[in-house]
This record gives C-alpha cells, structure tokens and sequence, in this order.
C-alpha cells in the first residue's frame, strides 16, 4: 500500500501543478490587420525606391463623390453627370471628409499593414508614391466580430471578397489568404509593372 | 472558493476515509490470485463523480454531473461508458462577456487494473476514453468600438452549434470503503482532437472537456457501487 500513497501524493502534485500551468495566453494585440506584400512581376517580394505615404478616408455623415480614371482621380461634393464610363471614369461612391495617415513617407517598403473597418464592407487607400503618382486601393470584405474567450475578449475579424486597385504603377493583385485575422499571414500580394 | 480548494478538500476527504478500510491489514501479504482461474464476468459497477458538482458548489463557473457503468472483466479490463452532462453560465466582469450553454456528454473507453494479479481492498488503474459532445451556446457582449474608422459593431450570437471530439488517458485508484462501496479518484490529461470552428466564435466551454484549450488537466472523485453479483 505505500506504493499507491506514494502515486496518489504524486498524481495530486503534479495535478496541482498542472492545473496552474493552464493560464490562457492571450494575442497581444485586438486589431486584425490586411497584410500586403509588395511583389515584382515574378512574385519575388520587393522594396519601393520612392517613399510611400498611405492615407484612408475616413467615414462621416457627408458623401463625397469621387470618379476613378485611368490616370486620375476626382472628387466632388455633387454628382459629376459628364464624367461618364465611356470617357474612362466610373464611379466609386465614398462617404468621407478627411483622411487617416496610415503611413508617411516610408522608404523602401516591402510591404503595409492597414486596419479594416467595423462596419463598412469596403474600404479606400491611397498610396502615395510622389507628389504626383498614386494608385487607390480598395479592399471589400465581411467583417467577422469574433469570441476569442471571456478572458481574451473579442475581436474583428475579416474575409477578403475582393480586392481592386488603380493602374498607376500597381500591376494587378492577388488574394492569397483571405482570412484576415491577428496571425499576420501575408492577404494580397501587389504587383507592381515596374521593379521600383 | 475555486475549484483547486474543492480539489484540496476531497483529496482530504479521500485520504481520510482510506485509512478507516479495516480490510488493509488483512490483506497485507499481498497475496497472488492465479489470474486463469478469475472468470471472465466479475460484475457491474456505476460510479459518479463529485468534482463537477462540488466545484460548482464552490463557485467554478462550469459545472458537469455524470455517471458512469463499468464492467468487469477478469478484475482486470473494466470497459466503462459515461454520461454526463455539462454547463455554464459565466459572465466577466472584466471584459462584460456572457457565455451560456449546457449540453450532455459522452465517453467510452476501458481502465486495466495493473495489480490484476494481487488481492487487494483497492487497486490501480491506467484506462483511457474517448469523448464526445454536441451543443449549442450562446454569446453576446459589447459592441466592438472601431477605434481608427468609427462606429460600432453589436456582438450577439445564440444557437451556435458546435461539436468536440476528444480523447483522454488517466490514471488512478480506487479503494474499498464497504462491502460494495468503493472510492477513488484520477488524473485524467485530455487532448483535443477535434472541436468545431465558427466563423464568429470558438467554444470557451466544452461539456465533459471544460475549457477549450489543445490539453488540460481534470481530476475526478469518484463514488462506486459494486452492484451485487453471485458469480462475483
């Protein structure tokens, strides 16, 4: 019987011990943010030679209507009706008064990291590569409010539908993990047509 | 009182109520029993466990209730089925989460007496299990604040339907206290093989698991019945 006192004072030690090595580790931070890798042609991960600055509009009661071209961008308070599809413009409705600075003037970057909305289901980017050159991003997705636990709390997730962008010096895109969530995987890969 | 003082407790009453086996010194010697001539059928047991109830009882958030039918075959192999049923309804007061579900559960799996061959008031056992659950929960608190585009986003969920699958090893005694009464408890370490995923929550609670995590640690104190049997 000694032997079953000594593995009961055992087993309950360790049960002990283990019992306190079960605090739940939470992630460090509760915003999920798109990850974009900056690729070339090849797909090769690349650094930008010029700066990048990246702003987003941020969402207000007032519509602000901006017209996506092929080499420009309008905006306007009202409804332009001569800017039409057939003289390369479309567009894209926006609800917005001033801009979010995500990112100034970074040289040699290789890729971004920006937050999604709550509750909108696409979001606008502009990235700034000069003064004169810039691409506009947009980014469509549903938005998860996820449960981690009740000690960890919650957070937003998202599932990228869609991804767009102007032609300027971007190439095309390319969705590679569309669950954005706080792993921090790499979401879209941006091509650029030049090897900046 | 948490659940590990509850744990502290039974174990005293477990260590107490050991020594009061007046059958220990008779059976000192340890004795040999020729295991082929143990028949195959040695009887039913049900058995319950008290650390789900109790450590409910001494403010846990989780609480499980379960019973459990043994066989025993050869006084060595006890094929074992357990039903419980599991639930919480937890809210924290940190972070203003509320979390509900209740649902029943199941495991099977077998225990094997490693001194099957020693005549003794109690014995030690290794088994395994394999469990498994179907629920639904409920979870709901603030609104999600967006703290770069503003706005909010309510986070309410009911009905979430889920299920696990798990397995565990565990270790233990159990020692005779009466005729047919017998007492003992076990280390049980789980492992999760797998638990359904949504896309806006995962389970904080799985009944018979207990808290989500890839492994965790349980114990249970355990009352047996031995229910009486002639060829015993």
């Amino acid at each position: 019987m000694k032997k079953m006192w000594l593995l009961i004072g055992v087993c309950w030690m360790a049960g002990w011990f283990l019992q306190a090595c079960e605090e739940e580790d939470c992630a460090l931070t509760t915003v999920a943010y798109g990850s974009f890798m900056f690729v070339d042609e090849a797909g090769k991960q690349v650094a930008l030679a010029d700066t990048l600055s990246v702003t987003a509009p941020l969402y207000t009661s007032d519509t602000l209507y901006v017209y996506e071209g092929a080499y420009d961008t309008l905006t306007s308070l009202f409804p332009i009706d001569t800017l039409t599809a057939d003289k390369g413009y479309h567009l894209v409705l926006q609800v917005t008064r001033e801009e979010e600075l995500i990112l100034n003037r970074k040289t040699g970057a290789t890729g971004l990291e920006v937050p999604f909305s709550y509750t909108a289901t696409t979001d606008t980017f502009f990235l700034r590569y000069s003064a004169q050159m810039r691409d506009t991003l947009w980014v469509t997705h549903e938005n998860l409010p996820y449960f981690t636990s009740m000690d960890c709390g919650t957070v937003m997730h998202y599932k990228l539908t869609d991804v767009k962008s102007t032609r300027h010096l971007i190439d095309s895109l390319e969705i590679v993990n569309k669950d954005v969530t706080n792993n921090l995987k790499t979401n879209v890969k941006i091509y650029f047509s030049v090897a900046r | 009182m948490s659940k590990s003082t509850f744990l502290w407790l039974v174990s005293c009453l477990c260590l107490f109520c050991m020594p009061a086996n007046g059958q220990e010194k008779k059976f000192a010697k340890k004795e040999t029993v020729p295991t082929d001539t143990v028949p195959l059928f040695q009887g039913f047991a049900v058995s319950t466990d008290l650390v789900g109830p109790g450590a409910y009882l001494f403010g846990s958030d989780f609480m499980s209730a379960e019973v459990a039918l043994e066989v025993n075959l050869k006084n060595r192999f006890f094929p074992v089925v357990e039903i419980g049923y599991g639930k919480t309804d937890a809210t924290n007061e940190d972070s203003e989460l509320h979390y509900r579900t209740s649902a029943p559960y199941f495991r099977v799996g077998m225990d094997y007496n490693v001194q099957y061959k020693k005549r003794l008031p109690g014995y030690i056992f290794a088994g395994v299990r394999l469990g498994y659950t179907n629920f639904t929960y409920d979870v709901e608190g603030p609104s999600l604040k967006d703290p770069v585009w503003g706005g909010e986003a309510p986070f309410a969920f009911a009905d979430v339907s889920g299920n696990a699958l798990w397995g565990e090893l565990l270790a233990g005694v159990k020692v005779t206290v009466c005729k047919n009464l017998m007492m003992g408890w076990s280390l049980r370490y789980k492992m999760r093989i797998s638990v359904s995923d949504h896309p806006n929550s995962a389970p904080w609670y799985i009944p018979g698991f207990g808290a989500n995590n890839n492994t965790k640690f349980g114990v249970a104190y355990n009352l047996i019945y031995r229910i009486p049997w002639k060829g015993r």
